[in-house]
């Protein structure tokens, strides 16, 4: 985990794999390049952080089929796709699959880095949405099926009396079930109740299967 | 002495009859039982009526002494009758004994109010009656007869109630009734006494229904044991002593109650005469030896009868098997018809069975001799056979083999012996398969045609490999299964027998008309490809061909030459070659359908064509792309390794040699770059030239027909008017259709800008003069600004996007070489006309004209 975040650069021709790496490199960052997609795929664990240079054009598996691949297993490495001749709907596709960014070569080095280092914090951003939500998770696990239920009505806005009505128990029960929540979710108030309810995708999902 | 004995009872039996022998039998065993168990039977069933008399003269006694009592009581119910008779108490009535005080009067007769009273009594008439006072004195005493003795001793024995009792005075049983006279006011209290004798009349009397002349009854005196009186007094008289008749009759004695007397004892004995139960006896166990003789007698005859029966069928059987013997066995003894057949057949069955071992021995004999031929000639036919043999056991070890295998395969048969067979003679790749029907031979799972013939390759001694057919028999012995393998080498057979089959397929399966034809014109042979012709010649197998056609087959077998003669039909061309057999003097007809060749040569040769441009133009359209990534590759790492120095040197953080690598490898990514560059020229430039004599209308109309679809999907009219004369050229097809097609493909691109209906194309090829011929290339397009058309021959200049601008370059380059050249006029909103001017040369000589 202490490891520092990688850049990982996938490109079929060996002389721009060393000169990215002799570049990147110059900014002190680690780098790990890789002849082709399946070559990373088979090296890749999606624990490691950082983030990923992809040539489009390459045999075998193209950088867009790796970045399908990448989404379809749920791996969140952001991905930089780097082209020699960006024409509009590659570039259009590769950042609907969701790519951070399209470069074209050859390419101004400050803005290779600059990009680089804005995937490397999104990544380390993303890590910590993923433990965020994780922790939500397990906090939400905990709670009975009741206090479930209280937290969806609580973080859709409903007041205490509402809540109370709808469920057919007193105000004061209501109330009760409401400090369990934020003590089991350890919210220190209501607004970072919802907060966690929004990353949990709860008040969605619940508002509407009400509807 | 004794088998001579036995020996002529016997020959008596055999001529007894079955039946006869068996009714004797019959009966003989009836009689013996009969004669064992008659007497026993007889001696326990007069055990059985001696018990039944005893248990039968109880009964009768108890019987007589019951009647005898009754009798008794009788009596006393008399004497109550003649007390309460009305004239008795009349009587009474008239006078009294105690006023009177009169002594007791005697008469000697029977007062005349007893015989009113009863009329039965005269049948046994009391002896006395006496009328006596209450106090026991006798009044009045009417006697017949006179007592021995003193009526006193009788008079003293008053109960002092109504009673009857049986006493016993001097010897003489008598009966004594007391009954009481209903008392009345003016009358003396009385009792009638009645004296009644004892005597043979009263025992008979008591007995009414008497049991004939076989019982009799009688009172004894127990003291002394004689008869006091008996019921008959002719065959028992008084007196008698009681054991001189135990002899001659069944005795029993019994107490009876209404005796009563002081000094005697008096018993009733039931007397039955021994003779009459004798013969009753005798009678009935007689009857009863009958029964049993009838029964025996009955047992007998049935018996013997279903003996006869079955031994009647028994017979019927066993002559009619000696009969079937007779037949199939065809030995010569004859039918039995009489006498004891089963004695008959058993002699016979002994000698047959005689015969029969002999035979057997003779035949087993004979048997073992032909076995040991055989042997001698199945080894010997083993050993010769054509296909090679190998015997395998279960476990598929050679047990033996044959000379022929050895010669065969050039394996000793040291070498072969107990071991595998496939392991040394099936080449590895056929062993599995090898195992694989052996085994299932074993398993017997398959039918036998899986192990026959099954194609494998063999390994002879010197390593050759030789194609054979595998069966597999197996062979059933007794006590373990042998398999015989025959390999049959057929390297030579599958060669010729594939031959034969592909010759015999040749004629008939030929796509191509094949026919014989033999002197006289007449088709003898045509396969089903020949129809065409047979339909064109109008003729059908085995008839003549028409005239023309049989002197050229003539012709033909004449001068055994072949010859090819085209012949075209409706829709069809067909070559035919007639080649002659003279030998057999016919004449085969190879026909070859050239309608399908042309086309398809037609075909084939567009699709060539076509093929040749799409790899044109596919090399000037992937030039440019290809171009521009090849260069971006090489370019893209110099600036990476470039950037990456500076970045490092202005950080001051790259070691020398680090540096000195990173510029290195500038250096070959810019030799790379340098190297695409010379490959793209020597692909435009150094190409070797190729000079062809064509027409370039030829030129025009093929590029034409090129571009069709790209025309039609752009709705561009395409016009192409072509020179009438020829307009020979000496050029690089190629490189002067690469020309024409750009400019093409130019004029449509520029046209898209237009209208679809504005859309027009000219293709126009002409003289220009004796040295000169051009070809017009006009568009309905936008046209050219006169600045546009300044740079328009210049290299990387292009209008369209994403152009290489190369294109106009490259064929201006092309026209130079090849002493052409190519302009260009346009105007704004007119359009554009190329024009593509090329040398000729009159003195040409063109192909195909």
């Amino acid at each position: 985990m202490t490891k520092p975040p990688t850049v990982f650069v996938v490109d079929d021709d060996q002389a721009m794999r060393n000169s990215l790496k002799w570049l990147i490199e110059s900014v002190s960052m680690q780098v790990e390049t890789f002849e082709s997609a399946d070559a990373f795929i088979k090296s890749y664990y999606p624990g490691r952080s950082g983030c990923l240079l992809l040539d489009v054009r390459m045999p075998g598996m193209s950088g867009l089929e790796l970045q399908e691949y990448l989404r379809a297993n749920q791996i969140a490495i952001p991905v930089i796709i780097i082209t020699g001749h960006g024409d509009v709907p590659m570039a259009v596709r590769a950042m609907k699959s969701g790519a951070v960014d399209f470069i074209e070569k050859p390419f101004n080095d400050e803005l290779l880095l600059e990009s680089i280092r804005y995937a490397l914090a999104l990544d380390v951003k993303q890590r910590d949405m993923q433990k965020q939500r994780a922790e939500i998770a397990t906090r939400l696990a905990r709670l009975t099926p009741r206090e479930h239920e209280v937290m969806v009505m609580v973080t859709n806005g409903k007041a205490n009396k509402e809540i109370a009505s709808s469920l057919g128990v007193s105000a004061k029960t209501v109330e009760a079930h409401r400090a369990r929540v934020m003590e089991k979710m350890q919210a220190n108030s209501l607004a970072e109740l919802v907060r966690m309810a929004i990353s949990a995708n709860l008040t969605l999902s619940e508002s509407k299967s009400e509807e | 002495m004794s088998t001579n004995y036995s020996q002529k009872w016997r020959n008596r039996l055999v001529n007894l009859s079955l039946p006869t022998l068996s009714l004797l039998a019959g009966i003989f065993s009836g009689l013996v039982a009969w004669l064992l168990l008659d007497p026993i039977q007889g001696k326990h069933l007069e055990q059985l009526f001696q018990n039944e008399l005893v248990n039968r003269l109880d009964m009768r006694a108890v019987e007589t002494r019951r009647r005898f009592e009754e009798f008794i009581k009788e009596w006393q119910l008399q004497g109550h009758a003649i007390s309460n008779h009305w004239q008795l108490i009349t009587y009474l009535n008239s006078f009294s004994w105690y006023k009177s005080a009169q002594r007791t009067k005697y008469y000697n007769e029977s007062p005349n109010w007893l015989e009113i009273g009863h009329p039965n009594v005269s049948l046994i008439a009391p002896g006395q009656v006496v009328l006596m006072d209450m106090r026991g004195k006798a009044r009045e005493i009417y006697q017949r007869k006179l007592l021995p003795f003193n009526i006193d001793r009788i008079l003293e024995l008053y109960p002092k109630r109504d009673d009857a009792v049986i006493t016993l005075i001097e010897g003489t049983p008598y009966l004594l009734v007391w009954s009481n006279i209903a008392y009345q006011q003016d009358t003396d209290p009385a009792v009638v006494l009645l004296i009644i004798d004892v005597d043979e009349l009263f025992l008979a009397e008591s007995q009414k229904m008497a049991h004939g002349t076989d019982t009799l009854i009688a009172l004894i005196d127990s003291n002394d044991q004689r008869l006091l009186v008996s019921s008959n007094q002719e065959k028992i008289p008084q007196g008698s002593y009681i054991r001189d008749w135990r002899d001659s009759y069944l005795l029993t004695s019994q107490a009876i109650t209404q005796y009563q007397s002081l000094d005697h004892d008096l018993l009733f004995t039931t007397m039955v005469s021994r003779d009459v139960v004798q013969q009753n006896i005798k009678n009935i166990s007689k009857l009863a030896q009958l029964d049993r003789l009838l029964a025996a007698l009955v047992y007998v005859v049935v018996f013997s009868f279903i003996i006869f029966l079955i031994s009647a069928k028994i017979n019927q059987v066993l002559k009619r098997i000696s009969r079937y013997g007779q037949q199939a066995l065809g030995v010569q003894q004859p039918v039995i018809e009489k006498g004891n057949v089963l004695l008959q057949l058993e002699d016979w069955v002994k000698k047959f069975f005689r015969q029969l071992i002999t035979a057997r021995d003779t035949l087993h004999d004979r048997q073992e001799k032909r076995i040991r031929e055989t042997e001698v000639l199945k080894s010997a036919l083993f050993d010769n056979s054509m296909v090679s043999i190998v015997t395998l056991d279960e476990q598929g070890i050679v047990v033996e083999v044959n000379g022929t295998a050895l010669n065969t395969f050039g394996y000793s048969r040291r070498l072969l012996m107990g071991r595998r067979l496939e392991e040394i003679a099936i080449k590895p790749d056929d062993r599995s398969r090898f195992r694989d029907m052996l085994g299932r031979c074993i398993k017997r799972s398959v039918g036998p045609s899986f192990c026959r013939d099954q194609p494998m390759l063999a390994e002879t001694a010197n390593g050759e490999e030789k194609a054979i057919e595998c069966s597999v028999i197996p062979i059933h012995l007794q006590n373990q299964t042998l398999f015989n393998v025959y390999l049959r080498d057929v390297s030579g057979r599958r060669q010729a027998e594939r031959e034969i089959a592909s010759l015999a397929k040749l004629a008939s399966e030929n796509p191509n008309p094949v026919l014989r034809i033999n002197d006289k014109g007449v088709i003898v042979y045509a396969n089903d490809a020949s129809e065409p012709l047979l339909t064109y010649w109008d003729c059908e197998r085995g008839q003549t061909l028409p005239l023309y056609w049989r002197n050229l087959v003539a012709s033909v077998l004449k001068e055994g030459v072949n010859k090819v003669y085209e012949i075209n039909l409706e829709d069809q061309i067909y070559s035919l070659q007639l080649a002659s057999i003279r030998e057999l003097d016919y004449v085969n007809i190879y026909g070859r359908d050239f309608t399908q060749m042309r086309l398809a040569e037609m075909q084939s040769r567009q699709h060539q064509s076509e093929l040749v441009h799409v790899c044109r133009l596919s090399t000037m359209g992937e030039m440019s792309t290809g171009l521009a990534h090849e260069l971006n590759q090489p370019l893209s790492a110099i600036i990476n390794f470039a950037s990456g120095c500076v970045r490092r040197l202005q950080t001051g953080s790259g070691g020398e040699a680090e540096l000195l690598d990173a510029m290195a490898q500038i250096t070959v990514q810019a030799e790379r770059a340098g190297e695409i560059i010379k490959r793209l020229r020597s692909l435009v430039g150094k190409r070797p030239q190729e000079r062809e004599a064509a027409n370039l209308n030829h030129l025009v109309l093929e590029v034409a027909s090129f571009i069709e679809f790209e025309a039609d999907r752009e709705k561009v009219e395409v016009c192409v008017e072509l020179s009438d004369e020829v307009l020979p050229v000496m050029v690089d097809l190629v490189q002067i259709e690469q020309v024409l097609l750009n400019l093409v493909r130019n004029a449509i691109d520029a046209m898209k800008q237009v209208d679809v209906s504005q859309r027009r194309l000219l293709l126009k090829t002409e003289r220009v003069n004796n040295k000169m011929v051009q070809v017009l290339v006009r568009d309905s397009g936008p046209g050219m600004s006169p600045e546009t058309l300044e740079h328009l021959f210049d290299a990387f200049f292009s209008t369209k996007k994403g152009g290489m601008g190369m294109g106009l370059r490259i064929s201006q380059k092309i026209m130079q070489d090849h002493h052409g050249l190519i302009e260009v006029v346009s105007e704004v909103d007119e359009g554009t006309t190329f024009h593509v001017i090329l040398p000729t040369d009159p003195k040409l000589e063109l192909p195909g004209f």
